[in-house]
């Protein structure tokens, strides 16, 4: 793989609803890339489209326009199997209500991907350990979710999203139920493990806080990118999402 | 308005949940309705069943349950004694007939030449009935394949179609007749189909009005019996009847005596009496799985919003406003689904009876829906909807709401130990009840059906307890069959157990009637077979209708192809009064068989159920003085067992005659004892033969041989003679044909289960819709979510089999011991794998096919829709 070209890359996105005979336009054609190892923040007001844009990222549903492609494969070519296979093996998804499976242990919750794809649990063993130590869950494996707190339960989703060494993780709102401190671990983990594993992670948020953690932030407004923190606008900082946000808010 | 009207606020909020969950109000309606239709579907089949049964019965034997005959000496009785008879209150219809045997002439002979050439053996002997044409088809049946029946006083005839063709006569010509007085000529206006009074000897007979053959007879206003058909509920009373039959002797008098119909007796009506319990088993397993179906999807309703009912209760709603809420809500479910159900219910049944078609011509005039059912399954739609929407809705309303609004919902329930305390102790009252207990007998149905109706409630009761052993020994199936998958998915049954339980439950229920429903009707079929095979030993049988000469043994051995000879002479012998008192019907005569021991087991064989161990000790005891074997019926009706002494008048006094075995034998309705031919002629001064059982060669075919009897000596000696294939034939069809209705039942019982797992499989799959969209996220393939749905459904579907095949083998068991201890019918519990086998088959396919819509909704949902929100 050219290591220069990007890991992801939206082209001229849209993506429309029908309700009725009503339609409502939640991206409005955007163009984003994203580089290998990057940690990209998507903001914006509520309704701008930031899941919208997540979701096609990630695979789980079908631009109306428009393209992206990810890994170098652009997604509107692939069937409904082969888009299942990218999400198991190049995408891993964070989601503010963790969505773990009640009746498997937080290990086997971490290691539910390797399940699907049919891999023998044994082989994993290593890595299924090293995952726990990363998100400092060795002790409680073998516990089921409703035995964990919020902040566990979205450490084990953390852990499960990398568990395949995907591209890319992509995170909706992984702080949005979490109080401040659950989520500057869950933020400080994130971070860490794009450092230790290498990973490209794109989260959205609300909190300027949690976006400050990126090395750029992308400002989505009805659908379109209003102004980039990071890469060619201003520096990621506190200071600047705030002023940013209330920009857009007005 | 909602301020001034605090009460009004459930209402609505409930009316707009029903609204606004419209997938799970449908469903829970849907549950509803299959739950009164299920109890209304299986009465109304029942009902059918029972008139098919009935049918066959008076096909085979009549539909008269009493005679009225001439007492001693007398050949006639009184004709206004019909009229008479029909007054009586438990009587419905009194039908007088006359019967005569009569030759026919030709057109072309003379009556003077008829008599003189002939002496008697001209013409065939033809049977001429006088009935009233209004009243007869009411006692026999009869089926006109054209023309119409007889009228008033007029010359008319009909006769049969086989008659007919034989002699080239059709509508319109006459019959003629040559009696005492000359020749009759009676016009033909109706054809008989070969069934039903058509089969009266052997077709040779024709059917004029009272009036006619009255006069034809030179008989004045005398008759010669008549037909009673007795009200239905006492018809299928054996012990009603009997006093019915009592009641009318006393009446009569000295005119003329009530009997019982030679081919139907009181075993008929012991019969029915327990066909009819055996179906009030099934109706109870109905309004069980009635009952059932309704409180799975209503509680599971409720459970589901747990969180919801916590969410109102944090914002202030009171316990009490959320039980108003609940039962608000079930109260209107209730009253849709019930009356829905009804119609669903009707039309099942009506449908799945159509499937019997053949059946269903003649029955299909008894199949109505009665009061009693309808009220019977709209009540209990009602009334459970409304119980089990309590329980939860109690249950909802004390939880905290902080429990309630957990983000993420328990893994797994606990168990209240009451519930499955309470069941081991129905199970035990259950079993206790049928086992131990001992009931007066108008309390025995009831407490027997009450007994079975614990039984399967402790079984359901219980199975909470049961499901981790049921899952534990159950996983490996799915697990082989669908992988990783297979792993994921029957870990699921454990999420919740009280849905899983409930799942488990329908299966069990359904495999329970399977079970049952084969087992008994298997039971039955082997007994019926057994005993036609043993009773018919031989291959061609000649009856006479007068006794023959023992020396006719010897005429018959000429005929070729002939390999043995059994003669049997049938005595009716009666007893005294004190020892008829021991029976329930104080039934005073039964029938002596006399045989040639050596001579009948050269061709068949007694089946005994005492001394079965040496058959052998108890033909050596036969041969003793005054020896008999008497048959289950008699031994049970008069307490008798091997080693005590039966009184009978003989023509030495009364004698005691030591019974040596007991014989399953229920020719003559089972009212039969069997001697030998010595004793017969030492007590009763008695000889002759009534009936020749024959062996034939291995090389010779016993039809052949029937027809090679019928030609050197049927004519002469009045000789019936039938094979035993022929016999066999008819015996398997009428039988097939009784229960084949309970084929439907079987199939009630498959959709019972199949709806079960559809109901809760769909609710599973809308509960986890986010779970399943997070599957779908991190790369699950639809093929594979299809997968972990069906292995679900299998993990179930194995669990529900092993429970239900074991619950099944017991109940079973149980359903025939409580036969035998409710109706005078004795069977033995017989074991057959084939209802395992095809239940076991029906819950894996069951398990699959009702999952392939809640799979298919499951993979057809949106991932993003199902992540999104609560
Ligand atoms: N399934 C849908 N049908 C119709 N419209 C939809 C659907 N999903 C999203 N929309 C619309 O698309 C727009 C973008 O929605 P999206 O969920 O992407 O917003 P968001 O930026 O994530 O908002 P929030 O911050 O509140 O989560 C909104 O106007 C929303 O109403
Ligand atoms: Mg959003």
């Amino acid at each position: 793989m050219d290591m220069s070209a990007p890991t992801l890359q939206t082209i001229q996105l849209v993506k429309q609803y029908q309700m009725g005979s009503l339609f409502v336009e939640a991206l409005k054609g955007v163009d984003l890339s994203i580089q290998a190892g990057e940690f990209v923040a998507i903001m914006g007001p509520s309704g701008s489209g930031k899941s919208t844009l997540l979701h096609l990222m990630g695979g789980l549903d079908k631009p109306t326009s428009g393209e992206v492609i990810l890994a170098g494969k652009p997604l509107s070519q692939l069937n409904d199997y082969e888009l299942a296979r990218i999400r198991r093996l190049k995408v891993g998804f964070v989601f503010q209500f963790y969505n773990l499976i009640p009746t498997l242990t937080a290990a086997e919750n971490i290691a539910l991907p390797l399940l699907i794809d049919g891999v023998p649990l044994r082989r994993y063993r290593e890595r299924l350990d090293e995952l726990l130590e990363l998100v400092n869950l060795s002790d409680r494996a073998q516990h089921k979710p409703d035995q964990l707190s919020g902040g566990q339960q979205q450490r084990v989703a953390i852990a499960r999203a990398f568990v395949n060494q995907p591209e890319i993780v992509l995170a909706d709102e992984p702080t949005g139920n979490l109080d401040t401190r659950s989520g500057t671990a869950i933020l400080e983990l994130l971070q860490r493990s794009r450092a230790e594993l290498g990973a490209t992670i794109v989260i959205v948020t609300h909190d300027p806080r949690a976006a400050s953690y990126a090395q750029r932030v992308i400002f989505l407004r009805d659908g379109k990118i209003a102004k980039t923190l990071g890469s060619e606008g201003g520096e990621v900082s506190l200071k600047n999402i705030m002023a940013e946000m209330e920009a857009l808010e007005a | 308005m909602l301020a001034h009207f605090p009460w009004l606020l459930p209402l609505s909020i409930g009316l707009h949940n029903l609204s606004n969950r419209l997938v799970r109000t449908l469903l829970t309606i849907l549950g509803i309705i299959l739950g009164v239709a299920v109890v209304l579907a299986v009465d109304i089949t029942n009902q059918s069943t029972l008139a098919s049964i009935h049918l066959t019965l008076d096909r085979a034997v009549g539909k008269a349950e009493l005679l009225i005959i001439p007492r001693g000496e007398a050949e006639t009785i009184a004709g206004e004694l019909a009229e008479w008879v029909q007054d009586v209150s438990g009587v419905d219809v009194a039908a007088p007939d006359v019967h005569m045997r009569v030759f026919l002439a030709n057109e072309d002979l003379s009556t003077e030449a008829l008599w003189s050439a002939s002496g008697f053996q001209l013409g065939r002997r033809f049977e001429l009935h006088g009935i009233d044409p209004e009243l007869d088809p009411q006692v026999r049946l009869y089926y006109l394949e054209s023309g119409r029946m007889p009228t008033g006083s007029r010359y008319e005839v009909v006769t049969t179609k086989k008659h007919a063709q034989e002699n080239k006569l059709s509508i319109g010509d006459d019959l003629v007749l040559a009696t005492i007085n000359g020749v009759e000529r009676l016009e033909i206006v109706g054809l008989l189909q070969d069934e039903g009074v058509a089969a009266i000897n052997s077709g040779e007979v024709g059917f004029t009005s009272l009036l006619v053959a009255q006069e034809i007879l030179d008989l004045g206003d005398e008759i010669h019996e008549i037909s009673v058909r007795v009200d239905p509920e006492i018809a299928s009373q054996p012990s009603k009847l009997a006093d019915l039959k009592k009641e009318i002797e006393l009446r009569l008098g000295e005119r003329a005596r009530p009997v019982y119909p030679a081919a139907r007796g009181d075993m008929v009506p012991r019969m029915l009496n327990a066909y009819q319990i055996g179906l009030s088993f099934f109706s109870v397993i109905a309004v069980f799985v009635g009952a059932f179906l309704i409180y799975n999807t209503f509680s599971m309703n409720i459970v589901e919003r747990t969180r919801e009912i916590g969410m109102y209760r944090a914002i202030g709603m009171s316990r009490a406003q959320v039980l108003w809420m609940v039962l608000l809500e079930a109260s209107l479910l209730g009253l849709i689904g019930a009356s829905l159900g009804a119609f669903v219910g009707v039309w099942l049944s009506r449908g799945l009876l159509v499937v019997m078609r053949g059946f269903l011509a003649e029955a299909s005039q008894f199949i109505l829906v009665s009061r009693e059912s309808l009220s019977k399954s709209l009540g209990i739609g009602i009334a459970v909807t409304l119980l089990s929407a309590l329980l939860p809705a109690l249950h909802a309303a004390n939880i905290s709401p902080l429990e309630a609004l957990r983000v993420q919902s328990r893994s797994t329930q606990r168990i209240r130990p009451a519930i499955w305390l309470a069941g081991i102790l129905m199970l035990f009252s259950g079993y206790s009840g049928l086992y131990y207990l001992k009931w007066r007998s108008q309390f025995m149905v009831m407490a027997g059906s009450t007994s079975i109706f614990m039984l399967l409630f402790g079984a359901v009761m219980i199975l909470p307890l049961m499901v981790f052993i049921l899952e534990r020994s159950s996983r490996w199936l799915p697990r082989i069959v669908y992988g990783n998958e297979g792993a994921i998915g029957s870990a699921n049954v454990r999420r919740s157990v009280s849905r899983t339980t409930l799942t488990i439950a329908c299966l069990m229920v359904s495999l329970v009637m399977i079970i049952g429903i084969g087992t008994v009707t298997y039971t039955f079929e082997e007994d019926i077979q057994h005993w036609v095979n043993s009773a018919l030993g031989g291959d061609v049988f000649v009856a006479s209708t007068d006794t023959l000469q023992n020396s006719f043994t010897n005429q018959l051995l000429s005929v070729p192809g002939i390999a043995a000879i059994s003669p049997t002479r049938y005595l009716e012998v009666s007893m005294p009064a004190s020892f008829a008192e021991r029976s329930e019907s104080k039934r005073d005569h039964l029938v002596y068989t006399a045989i040639d021991p050596v001579a009948f087991r050269k061709i068949g064989d007694m089946v005994f159920t005492t001394g079965k161990s040496n058959p052998e000790a108890n033909w050596q005891a036969l041969e003793a003085e005054r020896a008999i074997f008497i048959s289950t019926v008699v031994a049970s009706e008069y307490q008798l067992e091997p080693g005590e002494n039966l009184s009978l008048l003989t023509r030495r006094g009364l004698q005691d005659f030591q019974v040596v075995a007991v014989t399953s034998d229920f020719s003559n309705q089972g009212y039969v004892i069997t001697g030998t031919y010595d004793n017969l002629e030492r007590w009763f001064i008695e000889s002759g033969v009534d009936r020749f059982t024959i062996a034939t060669t291995a090389t010779s075919s016993s039809q052949a041989v029937a027809e090679e009897i019928e030609s050197r000596f049927g004519e002469r000696n009045n000789l019936e003679i039938q094979t035993a294939e022929t016999i066999k034939t008819s015996v398997t069809s009428l039988m097939d044909q009784a229960f084949q209705l309970f084929d439907v039942l079987t199939l009630v019982g498959v959709v019972i289960g199949t709806l079960g797992v559809i109901n809760t499989l769909t609710m599973n799959v809308i509960e986890r819709q986010r779970e399943i969209g997070a599957l779908r996220s991190i790369g699950m393939t639809k093929f594979q979510v299809v997968k972990m749905v069906l292995a679900e459904s299998l993990a179930m579907g194995m669990m529900g089999c092993l429970y239900g095949l074991g619950f099944g083998y017991l109940i079973s068991k149980t359903f025939v011991y409580a036969l035998n201890v409710l109706s005078s019918y004795d069977v033995d519990y017989l074991f057959t794998p084939q209802p395992y086998l095809v239940s076991a088959l029906i819950a894996m396919l069951v398990s699959q096919v009702a999952a392939v819509g809640p799979s298919w909704r499951a993979v057809r949902q949106n991932i993003i829709e199902a992540i999104k929100h609560e």
